[in-house]
This record gives C-alpha cells, structure tokens and sequence, in this order.
C-alpha cells in the first residue's frame, strides 16, 4: 500500500496530540481572521510612512497633467468634437480625472498586491510569512485589503486636488454609483492580482512583468480615450477588464447623472468578472506556487 | 621566462584608464543582471510600442486625423504625431537615466551588496559612472527602437540632414541629465525613502520637459521655469533639427544654451554628491534603509 507522506504526518500529529483538545480545522482556500491580521499588521507599516499618503495622492497628477496639456495643445481648449463623437463626452478634462483616479487602484492592485511576495521576498520573510498556519491567498487578501484602505486615502486626496485645480465639481448623488462600481472592480483585480503573485513566484522579477501587465491594462481600460479607438481586435479584450465597466459606469453615474437602476449592465458584468478573476487567480495561484514549492525555488531571487 | 609582476596596491583613485575599464565592467554586471530574466528582453523589445500607443490613441481620439490645426498655430508642424513620437523616443532615454542611474546606490543597498562597494578601490563616481553607461546604452536603444517603430509602422518621416545635430543634442542631454544623477544619489544617499523625492523629482523634469505639447500651453511660472532645464532644451533642439533640418537657428540657440546649463547642473550635482556622501560616511548611515 503506497501511503502519502503527508497523511503519515497528521497520523504522527494525532498522536502527539492525543488526549489534547481537538485542533481547529483551518480553512482550505482562505482565513479572513489571518487575512485580517495581516491586513492589519501592513496597514501599521503603512501608516509609520504618512507622507507616502501625500505622495501617492500629488504622484498621478505629474502623470496625467502631460494628457491634459496636450489635449489644449491639440484642441486649443479644453473641447473637442472629435472627442465627443468617439467618448460621448466633449470636455476632455474631467473624462481624464475620473480616469485616472479610477486607474490608481487598478495599479495599485498590480503594483501593491501582485508584488507583495516579491517585496516580503526582499524583505527576508517569505519564508517564514510561507510558514504561519493559513493558506497562502489569505496573505495576499490582506495585502489587498491593507493596499485598498491606503490607496482610497491617497486617491480622495489626487481627486481633492484635481477638483481644486481644475475647478470640477460632481453631483452628490453620483457618490454611491460610484463606490459600488468602484468596489466591484477592486474585488475583481484582486483575483488578477493573485494571479500576477503566482507569476512573479514562478518568474522572479517583478518590475518588467509588472510593468509590462500594468501597461497593457493601461492600453486597454478607456481611461484617456474611449475604447472605440482601439483597434477592432483589441476591443474585446478591454472588454473582459473589470476597470472598463467600472470606468464606463463611473463615467455615466458622474457625468451624465444616470443612477443605478441605468448601471445594471455595468454592474452584472462587474460580479461576472468578479467571480471570474477570483476563480482563475486562486487557481493560477496555487499551480504557480505548488510548481515554485516543488522545484524548491522559493527563496530564489 | 621571469613572470610579469602583477600591479601592486589598491588602484583605485588613481588612473582614468583603471575607473574607465571598472566603470564599463559594471554596465556589463548589470545589463547580465537584466538578461538574466528573459521576461526583461521581451519587455525592452515590446515598450517603444506600448509606451507610444495610448498617446497614438489619445491624439487620434482628440483630432480624429493626424493632424492638429491648433497645434500648427503653436509650433512649427501640425502633425501632431511626428511632434510628439520624436518628443516620447527622448522619454525612455531620460527615464532609463534618471531612474536607472539615480536608485543605483539604492539597488546596491536593497541587494546588501553597498557596503561591500564602498569598500573596494574604486571611486563612488565610477560606480555611477558604470551605471550611467548601461542606462545610455538601454535608453539609447530604446530611442532607436522608438524611432524605428515609429517610421516602419506609423509612417513618421524626419529630415536625414538633421540626424547629426539632433544626436549632438542628445550626447549633450546625456551630459546634463549626470547631473540631476548626482543629485538623486545623493538625496538616495540621504534619505531612507529616497523614491519619493526621485519620483516627484522625474515627474515635475518631465512635465517641463514637454514630450507633446509645447511649453506655450504651461502656465507662465512654469514656462520660465522649464526655460533653465536642460532636457526641455535638448529636446527642442532635437526636435527641430529632425522636423526641420540642420538649419534651425532656434536649435543651435537651445543647443547653446544647453551647454550652459549642462555645466551648472553637473558642477551642483557634483558639489551635492561629494557633500552628502561625506555627511553619510561621517554618521557610519551607509547600510541603513
């Protein structure tokens, strides 16, 4: 009888703990108490770091300032026709805002939580972070919870700025439309993200993979433009992106005042991606982990 | 036959030659570094057509042709596209430098191996030195690659004549960007979360180094700021000389101002470097983060 190794070692903890009170059975997939800890213990980092707040909040705007001085340049205002019959909106300026605020989380969901591995790797404790009794996913839900909380703090402080600077103003009745669209498409980078952690444990560097993964999404999401620019074969891929029906309804609820009820499509198609990302990034993440485990990689850099 | 008797003693501080062939071996040490990720190779490959294409798209989107009247009022060509591809291939050779040689210490330092650097006889500009001759090498061909893309694929057309000047006024750009090097490494040196300051440093030299738009459409404080640096120099200059040939009196002027400014930064970022580089070495704060 072939018996598995791994069940020789729970009979031989049994035993030891025989007579003992029986060991909590610890979750399979993910530990939101361990997620929760972990969430907690990054936000504590975070939080040592306060300018990196004010960083990241005056940070986009060197990046999207560039969009909007040449849109003057090119339009010589702040309109343009070409611009409506392709986005539906004329003003160029606050179309870029919204987009770029909304592009903040999507790169800190690739930056923040995909290397958040690579960083603890730097760090010296992936090791021992590898070692807590919680499955592996439970570390990056923390990551990414930590990530969500710092990056709303400094994206309220760019969009502040931005409404000053440019002298923008939204109706308030766009404020829940907005968090639910905005929410839906955390959750769904997210799963990308633990995707991308499975890669950056099988390819080591994070900064070209990364780079590489957060300028396609860049390309494809319709944040300075709208996706009827792309090329036709292009199209359909922005289309599986959680960022374009969040930015497309966050733009309707914004701009042209549409409510929920007008977003359902937006909505469903976000919960479809959601669920989506969430299956094929666990997954993706535990092959790429069980074959860096196996090749006994791990601590490679 | 008696054996050659090997150079005694540390060289370093000593012989140009000696800091020269150190510096090169380092730019070789890392651009194996890059190699060694074979995802690195085929980002340097793809990045000059990503980097250009949200822009493609966005001027395609704003005109809706590839010509922009407004821009014509502004500037010396309409064709929004030629003005801003040659503006973007100068942006990869500015943020391969900036970045790549100003964190270079920092690299070191994240690697645990700055310590062991500082050691060796070798001069701390020699270790920048190395770095900045891989980055030239990396953005260089970056540009080229750019440029390439954009005429084979986009249709960009550039005055031959002007080839020659306009890569006098990148060797100067490069000159001048050593400069701000030394004073990232510095503030690298200086401060534990030193990315912040590059990162607003790079992006403030980039948004008065305007890559697609002409400096009439900044506000007027920024418009006399962006006067003084030397990239928004080099880049008009370079830009004018491909557009418009050789014969650009507005070029050869940006070019000579350039040669000044490029001697005031490299001296001031020189005087920084040295001076914060003695300030860490005295407070023993080499290793820490």
């Amino acid at each position: 009888m072939v018996r598995n190794p791994r069940s020789r070692l729970v009979a031989s903890s049994r035993r030891q703990t025989a007579g003992q009170p029986t060991p909590v059975k610890l979750p399979r997939v993910i530990d939101f108490s361990a997620a929760g800890t972990i969430a907690k213990n990054s936000l504590r980092i975070s939080l040592r770091y306060p300018a990196n707040f004010l960083i990241w909040g005056v940070l986009p705007l060197f990046w999207f300032l560039p969009f909007i001085f040449t849109g003057i340049a090119f339009t010589g205002g702040t309109t343009s026709a070409s611009y409506q019959s392709q986005t539906g909106y004329a003003n160029f300026i606050p179309y870029l805002v919204l987009g770029w605020v909304v592009f903040t989380y999507v790169d800190s969901s690739v930056w923040g939580v995909g290397n958040t591995l690579r960083w603890y790797q730097f760090s010296g404790v992936l090791e021992p972070m590898f070692m807590i009794p919680a499955p592996r996913l439970s570390i990056l839900l923390g990551a990414a919870v930590a990530e969500m909380v710092t990056t709303s703090i400094s994206t309220a402080i760019l969009f502040g700025l931005s409404l000053v600077i440019f002298g923008l103003s939204f109706a308030a009745s766009a404020v829940l439309p907005v968090l639910i669209l905005l929410f839906l498409m955390i959750i769904g980078f997210t799963g990308f993200a633990f995707a991308l952690s499975g890669l950056i444990l099988v390819f080591k560097d994070p900064s070209v993979l990364t780079e590489l993964v957060d300028t396609i999404i860049y390309i494809l999401t319709p944040i300075n433009y709208s996706i009827n620019v792309l090329p036709l074969w292009a199209q359909p891929l922005s289309l599986i992106l959680p960022s374009t029906f969040a930015l497309v309804g966050i733009r309707e609820a914004a701009l042209a005042a549409a409510g929920l009820p007008q977003l359902w499509i937006d909505i469903v198609m976000l919960v479809i991606l959601d669920v989506l990302f969430w299956a094929l990034g666990m997954l993706l993440f535990q092959v790429a982990e069980h074959h860096t485990r196996r090749k006994g990689t791990l601590g490679e850099y | 036959m008696p054996k050659r008797k090997a150079k005694e003693g540390p060289p370093g501080g000593g012989g140009l030659r000696y800091q020269v062939s150190i510096a090169w071996r380092l730019s070789i040490k890392q651009w194996r570094e890059e190699l060694a990720y074979p995802l690195t190779l085929l980002y340097f490959v793809v990045s000059p057509v990503l980097t250009l294409l949200p822009l493609l798209l966005y001027g395609y989107a704003l005109t809706g042709s590839g010509t922009s009247a407004s821009l014509g009022g502004l500037t010396y060509t309409s064709d929004w596209f030629a003005y801003s591809a040659l503006g973007f291939s100068l942006a990869s050779l500015i943020n391969s430098c900036l970045w790549g040689t100003g964190m270079a210490l920092r690299r070191e330092q994240w690697a645990g191996t700055l310590e062991s650097l500082y050691v060796t006889p070798v001069s701390r500009f020699t270790m920048l030195f190395g770095s900045a001759i891989h980055n030239v090498q990396h953005g260089g061909l970056g540009v080229i690659l750019q440029l390439t893309v954009s005429a084979l694929v986009f249709g960009l057309r550039v005055n031959l004549a002007g080839i020659l000047p306009a890569l006098l006024a990148v060797a100067l750009m490069v000159i001048g960007l050593q400069g701000f090097v030394l004073f990232f490494a510095a503030v690298v040196l200086l401060a534990r979360r030193a990315w912040m300051a590059v990162e607003l440093l790079v992006g403030s030299i980039r948004l008065l180094t305007p890559m697609s738009y002409p400096i009439v459409v900044l506000p007027v404080m920024l418009q006399t700021v962006a006067q003084g640096v030397p990239t928004y120099q080099a880049l008009e200059a370079f830009r004018q000389f491909l557009l418009l040939g050789p014969f650009t009196p507005a070029a050869w002027s940006s070019l000579g101002l350039l040669l000044v400014l490029d001697a005031l930064v490299v001296v001031l970022g020189w005087i920084v470097f040295r001076a914060s580089d003695g300030f860490v070495r005295y407070r023993a704060g080499i290793g820490k983060f």
